[in-house]
């Protein structure tokens, strides 16, 4: 190469957003490329969004007076965990999606010839996951607020904070679970990690109900998942407009800090220990 | 400094020994992995040592199996040695893996692998170009510049899928163009085209690549004659091992004084080569099939002295009730000097 051209190649945060930049473009042509699944795929959201409507409609009456500290509306209660629960499952699931997809496409190899490839693959998918659940959450808003007359009493700074912070601790463990893809061979789009506390998630963690009405030997179990303590915080900050100052919001922050300081470096160790591994055994490629 | 060099370059894989396919097996499977022996080590790559020049168009030919790709993959980093270690344009592999990186491109075999379906030609070699921390305002020139030396100037918008796989294979030596690195690795990169594109691909590696734009193309093959036509030097791999290297020419002259009997026959197979080699002054015989709705197969016999054998083949051949159908005496090929050191065939 000649002096100019090493100059030309250089890998700083531009790169890094460039290469992002590009890898977006690839996954948003790669999903609008067969328009009947796209359309499809917004349909089915639309018709989940009317279904949990009428779902919370009618149990509303039901669950009003287990909700008095979140504002006694089901279907905004509901909102509230389905919307957060999109932005954790994207944290726990996009890394080890991610590998499973250029796994069997073949370009995972291809995403470790470059410097910076495999970073920028794994942080891509997850930026693209999250960009569509944006989307997602904005529709279910969007739907219960006009269609449905669904009232939330935001605070935005509280939300906001307590929606990155839990993303945080959750995506410790969704690296954990990524791991497993090269450290036990868990190369099959189902990981131990993901399963079990997708499974945990959607039975103790408070998604669907208040952990309230749970016996107490499994509200302890709840308490071991990031995503309670999240689901908690930002349901007072979506529907009852605490501010950050408060100290149940405060003791939910403080936790899920906790879980990110202890799970995000376990979770990029023993990712790093992965693809060390893959390359030291020769599994990153399905394809020889 | 050389391209390439390796240093007792050592890999082995640890193969699984499992089979769940029925309760029996299940259980012996489960056994053997108590007893810690549910897995089998084989070495694909044992102890290489190469000196590879800059601007050399090398070939590493070897049969399926042989360790080319497991070798490849080692000195592109994706894989990790198990002792020994290379330097690729003066960059230890394990010690300086991201220069290393910037030294290097890989053209693979599988001619779809690497590429994205829904993105045009264009914006996949955009995409490869960012991945590598190319400037933007480098990318148009170049990807024109790319696209036009590997003659697929008119389907810089077209989807990969619609090319051939002779344009997508072209395609790929485009992509490894752009960031101009100084050593190309191509895993067979003429196994899935047909003659035609293969010819093609193999003219431009030799014209264009190497001998114009000066690039060290380091080449994997299970082919003979493409091996012949296109490298300087061939490294013979079998079993992990170089057993040799060394220019066609020289290899060739290894076997001076050796001659080979082809013949051409119906109803002609191993066993016929296993008789004839038991005849004196024969070094070894083998049998291909040549046709086999018509039943046509040749024998190589290697051998020192065709004169004074070849009556005594002859007979041997009738005999066994074999109607040949030609007899020639050639000179030894790659193939032959491959069976020489390795004692068995490319095919095998």
């Amino acid at each position: 190469m000649t002096k100019r051209e090493v100059e030309e190649l250089r890998f700083d945060l531009s790169s890094y957003l460039r290469a992002t930049k590009m890898l977006l473009r690839k996954e948003l042509t790669a999903m609008t490329f067969f328009s009947t699944s796209f359309l499809i795929g917004i349909m089915s959201t639309i018709a989940n969004i009317a279904l949990f409507y009428y779902l919370a409609s009618f149990v509303g009456a039901y669950a009003t007076p287990y909700l008095g500290e979140f504002g006694g509306s089901y279907a905004a209660f509901m909102i509230v965990g389905i919307v957060l629960n999109s932005f954790l499952t994207v944290a726990l699931t996009s890394t080890y999606s991610a590998m499973c997809n250029g796994y069997f496409e073949g370009n995972l190899e291809f995403y470790m010839l470059s410097p910076i490839g495999i970073w920028v693959y794994v942080g891509s998918r997850a930026l693209f996951e999250y960009v569509m659940a944006t989307i997602n959450v904005m529709l279910y808003f969007f739907i219960g607020i006009v269609v449905f007359g669904v009232a939330f009493n935001i605070n935005i700074l509280t939300a906001i904070v307590v929606i990155l912070v839990s993303m945080v601790a959750v995506t410790g463990l969704g690296l954990i679970g990524a791991s497993l893809f090269s450290l036990i061979e868990a190369k099959g789009y189902t990981n131990p990690v993901q399963w079990i506390v997708g499974l945990l998630v959607g039975l103790v963690s408070g998604v669907y109900f208040p952990i309230s009405i749970l016996p107490s030997w499994l509200r302890g179990i709840s308490s071991l998942l990031p995503q309670t303590y999240a689901l908690e915080a930002a349901r007072l900050a979506f529907l009852k407009s605490i501010p950050l100052s408060d100290i149940t919001v405060i003791y939910d922050i403080t936790v899920l800090v906790a879980f990110s300081i202890v799970l995000v470096p376990i979770g990029i160790w023993l990712f790093k220990k992965g693809l060390e591994r893959d390359q030291r055994e020769g599994t990153l490629s399905l394809w020889t | 400094m050389k391209a390439v060099e390796t240093f007792d370059l050592t890999k082995r894989f640890k193969v699984k020994q499992l089979k769940l396919t029925s309760v029996e097996s299940m259980i012996r499977s489960m056994k053997a992995l108590l007893k810690h022996e549910g897995k089998e080590t084989i070495t694909a790559v044992d102890h290489v040592n190469l000196e590879i020049n800059k601007g050399e168009l090398f070939g590493l030919l070897g049969p399926n199996g042989a360790g080319k790709t497991t070798l490849i993959k080692l000195l592109c980093t994706v894989l990790k040695p198990d002792e020994g270690t290379a330097r690729v344009d003066g960059h230890d592999i394990l010690r300086e893996r991201q220069e290393a990186l910037t030294s290097i491109s890989l053209v693979t075999s599988i001619d779809w692998l690497g590429y994205d379906y829904a993105m045009s030609v264009r914006e996949n070699l955009e995409f490869y170009a960012a991945l590598h921390g190319f400037q933007p305002r480098a990318f148009k020139d170049r990807i024109d510049e790319s696209l036009a030396v590997v003659g697929l100037s008119e389907k810089g918008d077209v989807k990969p899928f619609t090319l051939s796989s002779g344009q997508r294979q072209r395609m790929m030596i485009a992509r490894s163009l752009l960031i101009r690195t100084p050593i190309f690795f191509m895993d067979e990169p003429t196994v899935t085209l047909d003659p035609d594109a293969a010819a093609n691909v193999r003219a431009f590696i030799r014209d264009e690549l190497n001998e114009k734009m000066g690039q060290t193309i380091v080449l994997t093959t299970h082919l003979m004659h493409e091996a012949e036509a296109l490298c300087g030097r061939i490294a013979i791999m079998n079993n992990g091992r170089i057993i040799v290297c060394d220019t066609p020419q020289n290899l060739k002259r290894k076997m001076a004084g050796e001659e080979v009997i082809e013949i051409h026959a119906s109803n002609i197979g191993t066993e016929v080569a296993e008789r004839l080699s038991r005849l004196d002054v024969v070094n070894r015989a083998s049998a291909a099939i040549e046709d086999p709705m018509m039943g046509l197969g040749l024998v190589r016999i290697h051998t020192r002295d065709s004169r004074t054998v070849l009556p005594k083949i002859l007979e041997a051949v009738d005999v066994a009730g074999v109607k040949v159908r030609h007899v020639s005496i050639i000179e030894p090929t790659l193939e032959d000097v491959f069976i020489h050191f390795t004692g068995r065939g490319l095919a095998a």
